[in-house]
């Protein structure tokens, strides 16, 4: 079955050019807001239907609607939150966790600095809460200057975390990881992440992550590149990118 | 006082008596509502309504094929609902009645005049 954001994005076509700037702000808003990612797209696909049905009729987007979509669309998230208590942060989680595994599985670690890998983790959850609430409060305008610089800054931060973690943490909760290990927990971590896409009818955008898991483990275990991605600047280059990559996946929302 | 104000509070049982009527979707009841004298009536201030009128129990959706794109989704009335509808009615009946009373009562009259005792 297609999704419903992949309907959403073909039917979104057919509105005129300031009609749909007009929707996918309220798109936007609603993505990020809304707590229950299939009644939040069933709903946009029901405002997109009729939105089509009003502009066939002359009417423009903001005539239909209404001249103040934020305060609509603040009510829409306040009935969506309340049907169901699946919520963002499931979804950050899930990004958590995704980088975890990527991680564990893309590195051949032979040891792991427990109390270090919290730190990256919090780092990651912070950097996305940040993404998530800058592109909420700029729905409705443009992203402003301030925004871009918030994320960068966040960013940059969470590199430096990355690169100072293992240095600054105390060496106490260090466990050793055999190579059976690792492939065992990565086995059950892939086979949790293909169920849990299936459940939630994402199974398209869980093979993004899926890719990425298997792309970075690529890169570490070939020997072209192994070498130069076993090293300490090569890990650290690796989880930059990995980070950069689900970072710009939270902007996924514009698309 | 804003008209609009007034109108809100009885949008929700305005709702549930057109679509007692006949099965819409969100499009048809903007219009329809629009066409009995919810001049001013934005469609960003009906999906909230129909969202929780829905999870209210009062409502039910269906999906329905359409002839442009994917399917729409269609709302009607619940037994519920139907019962909601009743309590609307007579909550709407006894409050226009006080508030004809008030108005009686306190020299005012059908043209928005207010006659002042002496």
């Amino acid at each position: 079955m297609e999704p419903l954001s992949e309907k959403n994005n073909q039917l979104r076509e057919k509105l005129t050019r300031e009609n749909r700037k007009y929707y996918e702000n309220l798109l936007l808003y609603l993505r990020i807001k809304g707590k229950d990612e299939l009644v939040t797209e069933a709903v946009l696909l029901e405002i997109l239907q009729d939105m089509l049905e009003a502009q066939a009729n002359g009417r423009s987007a903001q005539q239909y609607f209404g001249a103040d979509p934020k305060v609509a669309a603040d009510e829409l998230v306040t009935e969506i939150n309340g049907a169901k208590q699946a919520n963002l942060k499931e979804n950050l989680s899930l990004n958590v966790f995704i980088f975890c595994l990527i991680t564990l599985l893309a590195f051949t670690h032979t040891e792991i600095n427990v109390i270090a890998y919290m730190i990256e983790i919090v780092g990651m959850v912070i950097l996305l809460n940040i993404t998530l609430t800058l592109l909420a409060t700029d729905a409705f305008k443009r992203v402003s200057w301030r925004s871009y610089l918030g994320v960068g800054v966040a960013f940059m931060v969470y590199v430096g975390v990355l690169l100072l973690s293992d240095y600054f943490t105390p060496k106490t909760l260090i466990y050793p990881l055999g190579p059976a290990t690792l492939w065992g927990i990565g086995a059950l971590f892939v086979i949790y992440l293909v169920l849990y896409f299936k459940w939630n009818d994402h199974f398209s955008s869980g093979l993004f992550y899926i890719g990425a898991l298997a792309f970075a483990a690529t890169l570490v275990h070939l020997p072209l590149t192994g070498n130069i991605f076993q090293t300490l600047w090569g890990q650290v280059s690796l989880l930059v990118m990995l980070a950069l990559i689900l970072t710009v996946k939270a902007f996924k929302f514009k698309k | 006082m804003n008209n609009s104000q007034l109108l809100k509070g009885t949008l929700e049982g305005c709702v549930l008596l057109v679509i007692s009527q006949q099965e819409v979707y969100g499009y048809e009841l903007v219009t329809k509502l629009q066409h009995l004298g919810f001049f001013d009536l934005s469609a960003g201030t009906v999906y909230p309504l129909l969202q929780k009128l829905e999870r209210q129990g009062y409502l039910e959706s269906q999906l329905r094929a359409s002839n442009e794109g994917p399917k729409r989704k269609y709302y009607h009335l619940t037994a519920s609902g139907q019962r909601q509808i009743q309590n609307f009615i007579t909550d709407w009946q006894q409050l226009t009645a006080t508030v004809t009373a008030v108005i009686e009562q306190t020299g005012g009259s059908k043209d928005g005049a207010i006659e002042r005792k002496k």
